[in-house]
């Protein structure tokens, strides 16, 4: 292709027969099966693809690697826009399209490249300084032009389109990295048998040079006990061994295959890990040591060699002592004309670099002080390599320095589940790190084999002997040279920078960091860090040792969103519960509300109906003739044994000791520090058999707490709990009719007053043979019975309660309807709210006297007890359609609206169809004597003018008990 | 972080849940307030070894004594509060 | 030398050669009036407000590690007083003023952007709280504002409406509420407190207490020797168990691990401070791009300053259900703060039982937003040996007394607040 000007051939990824077209910026280009979208602009001769941060400086193509810091590219279009990837790491697909950011309105012609005449103004914490003034300004003005002018790519806003999954790994050596290393480790320890994974980010297994080492590739890719992820990255070590990692399933494709996710999360769990994750190359600090050309020499060598491309025609070659011996020769084949080695062990530098959008040429200067410019086109830079520390520093590893190899290297090369080899390990040559790997790997097997007796004197001895005789040149930066020697290419920060934090005061290495933000860029510091170090080092003159580190957090590499939430997400973020009436209730148009994860039908509108017509008729339907309501999701526990009644005794404030056979009875559960945790009732089924009920809220943490009771508290109890939340189907019938619908259904029971009064429960088959247990128990207020079904049986009983109860207008009503009929009824329910006392609910005489039981002693300290407290009073309007809300506020008449006169908060409030008032319940302070009393309710939150109200008992309707035992 | 369960073996933390500090005990019935409120509220929360109650939520569902690191996560051992094989 | 547009414009003629240290690097005297044990943001805040409000100079902050290296640098740097209590808001209130205030008052721009917190709910339940708590704001002098469902929409665009789990019904705002630059807080709090006589030593850690005949504490002891004081004021976040140990208290805390997340740089999309009422999520936009949030505690005692993966995934999802366009953003790091969680998620900032020892601490996960407001009253309760009446509430007694500070009503259990 005639566009590729600098596309050499042979290439070994490269596939010259599969031509692939891209656009970046809108211009179309066209590269090679195999490329990167990096190598395939450089082929092309696009050396200028990006803006930096701060200053907007022209950059080009830094690495070859996922770490990249100059080239990052918005890619994609529409709802698959992603912003910041490095071209380094896009593999090109046909139809790629790519575009540079952070630049306005274009990439050559940016408007805020302006910043860079700033730049004596844009130092390290300038803004700490400035923009103080006037106080409103900041978060008016000075913040949003900030905030404009910074952030770098841009999300589309619209839904990501793709689907993420997730899945758990288990294995018993997990090896991580592809390198010559990691194939050598994993082949070596796979040969006894144990299951093995072997990690890589990148596509194919091989590292920066696996030349030689195809069939070993191959021969593991054979193992049938050795799993290969390849286009997967661990991300992040947790503890006892668990891995997370993303596998990027279809980032390749222009977009995932039918049913492909778009990536994929692994939690993978390993009995040993082998870390080989190699090492990063660095840079050398000098003047404009920025511009687009100026390429890692290791880069440079392999867009030649496995790209094919030529990333300069006449190149300078800047090292810190290596002879760079490949890329030299690499060059030599390609053609590329090497200009000068310039090399810093003997005494030259770089002085500075010319050109803006692309190197023009170098100034030079030798031993002797003396300067000379070369032309060039590229700058090949090799300062040395970092081990790939972060995984082990994420587990709180200080990574140690190491003198001879001139590199932070791991504080420990091995712990009792973990190795370490290839050059993360320290080893600069590929003979070693193939030796010392083969010998990790025998090492991990035999550790696999009988885990006492590994030896590891030769594994450390390896590596000893190797950095014994490692004597890397100490050098990180030109000491000569202008002021924009870029320590973090991405955010800008400069030699300078570093020098006027440490000059102020700032000179801990995670201060640095933080005021300067080198190393806060999307590369967290890999190619930064060290140098921000060794600058630090000269500046506060510590050794590089002394000034060491920042801590290394993880993702090792930044991970999307969607990987992490896999599934979860919108409808699916966690299952929905549904009743076994759900289907039913669907039928008849009932509208379903959350709750928790629950979805309870709340009302039932007829063709028509507003919601607040449908909840009066609802309840009017109850209180005048017959209604049901579905209450399966309250808690269910199974209670036996012959300690039953004591431990109920244990875990209820009230007494059980005397609750007979078939009868039920309210409970109150305290907390142990005396506020009230749940309410329900407790049915004595049998001598030793209890079946309890509690709030649909509270059901799992009402288990776990008489749970914790009996196994922690009483262990010596002789009971049995068994959750039967989901056994039961319930379905709260009450209304004047309830007894003549109930008999229809149970013709084999007798539901009569004198055989099943207020309370009873009995066990027994309604509907043709279906057993059930029906309990006379009342929430609504009204002659009521609550009858549970096994579950598969609800939608059953749901269809015959509204068949038999047709002639009696049997009507169901959702939780709406429940609410306002308990609220007429005073029974609480928000009213339990954490906050509460059983004083403050007005059931403080239900607490006995005579026995120990959860919260008993710490609800008599003063404060629990202090007749101040907020108690629960009912609210009437002086004018009953004045309405208020719940979270409104009591005040007396004319009391000023101060916290001191602040007298407490409305808990319920409804519209009473059977009152014809609106009515509340309130927490109000002293309440209980103040019946009578006129106050104020007040709503400020919504402008509302405050509501005269009477206090009045929160028994609002049938205070005798009557209905509930007609 | 993964708590080997004495019945349900090695299991990812999700599947927990926990409570706190295992070696306060609950007072005698009758014992002084001071003795309750110590109970409940103050805690020796130490930097190191603890012991503490977890339950198994999302498996067998037993309250279990795990003696953990609260430095280096590490757990030492793990038992069922009241031994299942107890039970009748 | 003051910090200002002219200082830096001169400054950037001389290569900024001219500026001082920010703060000295002094060696410890033997002797304060008052040394304060913590150099995080409360204990560095502390000892400003001792020098501007009480003429106390004659201080030490001593920092173990670097100062700001504990939870003033880890937080998520929410500023609000939107809370319920009677009993807590004044104190978090008069913290919000001062942080109006904060970028002139310290000559130091700590970034308060008052871009507003929101809190958005789903339920019937979640709306009365916020009625409750909306209500109880204003009747304390707090700005707060109901807004439905559409006005929700408007202001965070990114929420998806219909996302099929829990429908936006509305959200509480308070609008003077927002996020702050967390490390130019502690700094800031440095360099003023430094300049008014305080010495800030870094690198120095308490290792035990001095105490007279009479039990009273006299001194600590630290890595770099004895120091005597007239008073030791602790702010030590998630190490107070630690430091009050050392004089054998024992406090109703634990301290657990709580993490936060940023993203990659992107340009604005979220321009508020948004909390969700299920999942436990809470996001808002960094000045530099990022986006950083954060959900719940992990749950269990910790020291380790790192997470697990559970919370990492539970926040995820969560952003996931309701801004589903966030899936293509890429996390770029995530770390973790030790939190001193109390029984009843409040703090203390009081006098102790033991004569000349003061504790300001148990946090939670509520610490940056209230150190001015705290310091503030922390400095007056060390200068007077008693309470101001903001901070009165947030004595060690309160439980013995069953008067806790609880506004989750979580209870005894540290975790649930």
């Amino acid at each position: 292709m005639s566009g590729q000007i600098n596309r050499l051939s042979g290439g070994r990824r490269i596939n010259p027969e599969k031509p692939l077209r891209f656009t970046f910026d809108g211009k179309s280009f066209v590269g090679y099966e195999g490329d990167t979208l990096a190598s395939a602009l450089l082929a092309n001769g696009v050396t200028f693809v990006a803006r930096s941060f701060k200053y907007h400086r022209p950059r080009g193509v830094f690495t070859c690697d996922p770490h990249e810091p100059n080239a990052l590219v918005q890619l994609r279009n529409g709802a698959r826009q992603e912003p910041n990837i490095p071209a380094t790491m896009i593999e090109l697909y046909d139809g790629l399209e790519a575009s540079s950011q952070n630049r306005w309105p274009s990439l050559r012609f940016d408007l805020l490249s302006v910043n860079q005449l700033l730049a004596p103004i844009f130092v390290a914490g300038f803004y700490y300084k400035t923009f103080k003034w006037p106080a409103k300004f900041w978060t008016k003005i000075y913040e949003p032009v900030i905030r404009r002018a910074a952030g770098l790519g841009r999300l589309s806003g619209k839904i990501d389109p793709d689907s993420y999954e997730k899945t758990h790994h288990h294995c018993d050596i997990l090896v991580i990295g592809g390198g010559v290393a990691g194939i050598e480790a994993a082949r070596v320890v796979a040969q006894c048998g144990a299951r093995v994974t072997l990690v890589e980010e990148h596509a194919r297994l091989g590292g920066l040079d696996s030349a030689g080492f195809e069939d070993s590739i191959a021969r593991l890719e054979a193992m049938e006990n050795v799993r290969i992820l390849p286009r997967t990255m661990v991300f992040g070590w947790y503890d006892d061994n668990t891995f997370g990692a993303v596998e990027q399933v279809s980032d390749h494709l222009e977009v995932p295959g039918a049913n492909q996710p778009r990536q994929r999360m692994w939690k993978i769990v390993t009995k040993q890990v082998i870390l080989a994750t190699g090492a990063h190359e660095r840079s050398l600090t000098f003047a404009n040591n920025d511009r687009p050309g100026v390429m890692l020499a290791s880069a440079a060598e392999r867009y030649i060699r496995e790209y094919g491309v030529r990333p300069g025609r006449r190149a300078v070659v800047f090292t810190a002592g290596d002879k760079c011996d490949a890329l030299v020769e690499t060059m030599r084949e390609a053609g590329i004309e090497l200009a000068a080695i310039v090399d810093a062990s003997k005494g030259e530098e770089i002085e500075d670099v010319r050109g803006s959008t692309a190197v023009r040429a170098v100034t030079l200067r030798g031993p002797d002080g003396r300067t000379r410019t070369i032309a060039c086109d590229l700058v090949c830079v090799s300062g040395g390599w970092n081990p790939a520390v972060q995984l082990l520093a994420q587990r709180g590893q200080k990574p140690r320095w190491s003198e001879n190899h001139q590199a932070f290297l791991p504080q420990h090369m091995a712990g009792d589940d973990f190795l370490c080899t290839g050059s993360l390990a320290g080893l600069e040559t590929r003979a070693d790190c193939v030796a010392h790997a083969r010998m990790t790997g025998a090492l991990a097997a035999h550790r696999y084999s009988c885990p006492a007796s590994a030896n590891l004197a030769e594994f450390y001895g390896f590596l000893e002997k190797a950095e014994a005789s490692a004597a890397r040149h100490p050098f990180f930066e030109s000491a000569v040279g202008g002021s924009k020697k870029f320590i973090d290419l991405q955010h800008d920060v400069t030699r300078g920078d570093v020098a006027l934090a440490t000059r102020e005061g700032y000179r801990s290495v995670e201060h640095v960091k933080r005021y300067t933000t080198m190393g806060m860029a999307t590369d967290q510091g890999k190619n930064s860090n060290i140098h921000g170090i060794a600058a630090m080092s000269k500046s506060l003159g510590k050794s590089m040792g002394q000034v060491g580190t920042t801590g290394f957090r993880p993702p090792y590499r930044p991970v999307s969103i969607g990987a992490l939430a896999g599934r979860s997400r919108g409808r699916q973020w966690r299952p929905i519960l549904r009743t076994p009436l759900h289907g039913w209730v669907e039928e008849k148009g009932g509208v379903f509300v959350e709750s928790g994860l629950w979805h309870r039908s709340q009302y039932f509108p007829e063709p028509g109906e507003t919601m607040q017509q449908a909840i009066k008729r609802e309840v009017l339907a109850a209180r005048n003739t017959v209604g049901f309501c579905d209450v399966s999701t309250l808690g269910k526990i199974d209670l036996q044994g012959p300690d039953a009644a004591a431990f109920l005794n244990k875990v209820y404030c009230n007494g059980f000791a005397k609750l007979p056979v078939g009868k039920a009875r309210y409970g109150l559960m305290l907390r142990e520090d005396g506020i009230v945790f749940d309410d329900g009732t407790v049915t004595r089924l049998g001598e030793e058999h209890y079946f309890i009920t509690t709030t649909s809220a509270e059901s799992d943490s009402v288990l776990s707490h008489i749970e914790f009771c009996h196994q922690v508290l009483w262990p010596q109890m002789d009971i049995a709990l068994a959750d039967v939340s989901e056994d039961w189907a319930g379905i709260a019938l009450a209304g004047p009719h309830a007894r003549s619908v109930l008999q229809r259904i149970a013709p084999d029971m007798d539901v009569s007053n004198d055989a099943m009064p207020f309370l009873a429960a009995r066990e027994g088959t309604i509907l043709d043979g279906v057993r059930a247990r029906l309990f006379r128990i009342s929430f609504s207020g009204e002659l009521a019975f609550e009858i549970y079904v096994p579950a598969r049986h609800g939608r059953a009983l749901a269809e015959a309660l509204e068949c038999e109860g047709q002639e009696f207008g049997i009507t169901p009503y959702g939780v709406e309807a429940l609410d306002v009929l308990r609220i007429e009824k005073g029974h609480v329910s928000s009213e339990l709210n954490r906050f509460t006392t059983a004083s403050d609910l007005g059931l403080g005489m239900m607490m006995s006297t005579k026995k120990d039981y959860v919260g008993r002693t710490l609800s008599a300290r003063p404060g629990l007890a202090d007749s101040d407290r907020e108690a629960v009073v009912g609210l009437k309007p002086l004018d009953p359609s004045h309405s208020f809300r719940q979270g409104a506020h009591i005040f007396s008449k004319g009391a000023a609206i101060a916290p001191e006169s602040d007298d407490g908060y409305v808990t319920s409030s409804a519209w009473s169809p059977t009152l014809g008032s609106h009515i509340g319940i309130a927490l109000v302070r002293r309440g209980r004597e103040r019946l009578g009393e006129v106050i104020e309710i007040v709503d400020p939150l919504h402008g509302e003018r405050p509501v005269p109200a009477e206090i009045v008992s929160h028994h609002f309707f049938d205070p005798e008990n009557e209905r509930v035992r007609s | 972080m993964r708590i080997p369960c004495p019945l349900c073996g090695a299991r990812p933390l999700e599947e927990f849940v926990y409570r706190g500090d295992a070696t306060v005990t609950r007072p005698e019935e009758g014992a002084p307030m001071e003795e309750w409120v110590s109970y409940v509220y103050l805690r020796n929360n130490p930097k190191g070894a603890h012991r503490e109650h977890w339950r198994h939520v999302a498996g067998c569902g037993s309250w279990l004594i795990v003696d953990r690191n609260t430095l280096t996560h590490e757990i030492t051992r793990v038992a069922e509060v009241r031994p299942s094989g107890d039970a009748r | 030398m003051r910090y200002s547009i002219s200082s830096l414009v001169k400054q950037a003629f001389r290569g900024h050669s001219g500026w001082p240290e920010a703060f000295r690097h002094p060696e410890p005297a033997k002797h304060y009036d008052v040394v304060i044990v913590g150099g995080g943001g409360h204990g560095l805040a502390t000892a400003y407000y001792l020098a501007k409000n009480h003429e106390i100079t004659n201080v030490a902050v001593l920092e173990r590690g670097w100062i700001g290296s504990g939870n003033v640098g880890r937080n998520t740097t929410i500023v609000r007083s939107n809370y319920l209590l009677n009993s807590e808001i004044p104190l978090l209130e008069w913290s919000l003023k001062l942080w109006e205030g904060l970028s002139e008052e310290l000559n130091y721009n700590v970034m308060f952007s008052q871009r507003g917190v929101l809190d958005i709910f789903h339920t019937d339940g979640q709306r009365d709280e916020a009625v409750r708590r909306g209500n109880a704001m204003i009747v304390n002098g707090v700005d707060a504002v109901m807004l439905d469902r559409k006005q929700v929409l408007d202001m965070m665009p990114l929420v998806d409406e219909n996302n099929g789990r829990y429908p936006v019904l509305g959200g509480l705002l308070q609008p003077r509420a927002g996020n702050a630059r967390h490390d130019a807080v502690a700094w800031g709090y440095a360099r003023a407190a430094d300049r008014m006589g305080a010495d800030i030593i870094q690198n120095c850690e308490v290792t035990g207490f001095c105490r007279g005949p009479n039990g009273e504490v006299t001194g600590v002891e630290t890595n770099r020797g004895q120091i005597s004081a007239g008073k030791v004021a602790v702010a030590v976040a998630g190490h107070t168990s630690q430091v009050m140990g050392m004089v054998g208290m024992k406090l109703p805390c634990e301290s657990h691990t709580l993490q936060a997340f940023v993203s990659e740089a992107v340009k604005p999309c979220v321009n508020t401070v948004a909390t969700f009422g299920v999942g436990h999520l809470y996001i808002s936009q960094s000045d530099k791009g990022g986006l950083v949030f954060g959900g719940m505690v992990d749950g269990y005692n910790s020291y380790t300053q790192r997470g697990n993966l559970p919370i990492v995934e539970d926040v995820a999802e969560a952003m996931m259900m309701f801004m589903p366009a966030l899936g293509r953003v890429r996390l770029l790091r995530h770390w973790a703060g030790v939190v001193d969680m109390t029984m009843d998620g409040s703090p203390f900032i009081c006098k102790t039982p033991l004569e000349n020892l003061y504790l300001n601490g148990g946090w939670n996960y509520t610490g940056f937003k209230a150190i001015p407001g705290a310091a503030w009253c922390f400095a007056h309760t060390v200068a007077n040996g008693a309470p101001h009446k903001f901070n009165a509430p947030f004595h060690l007694d309160r439980f013995a007394e069953g008067r806790p500070v609880d506004a989750t009503g979580g209870g005894p259990f540290p975790n649930h607040h």
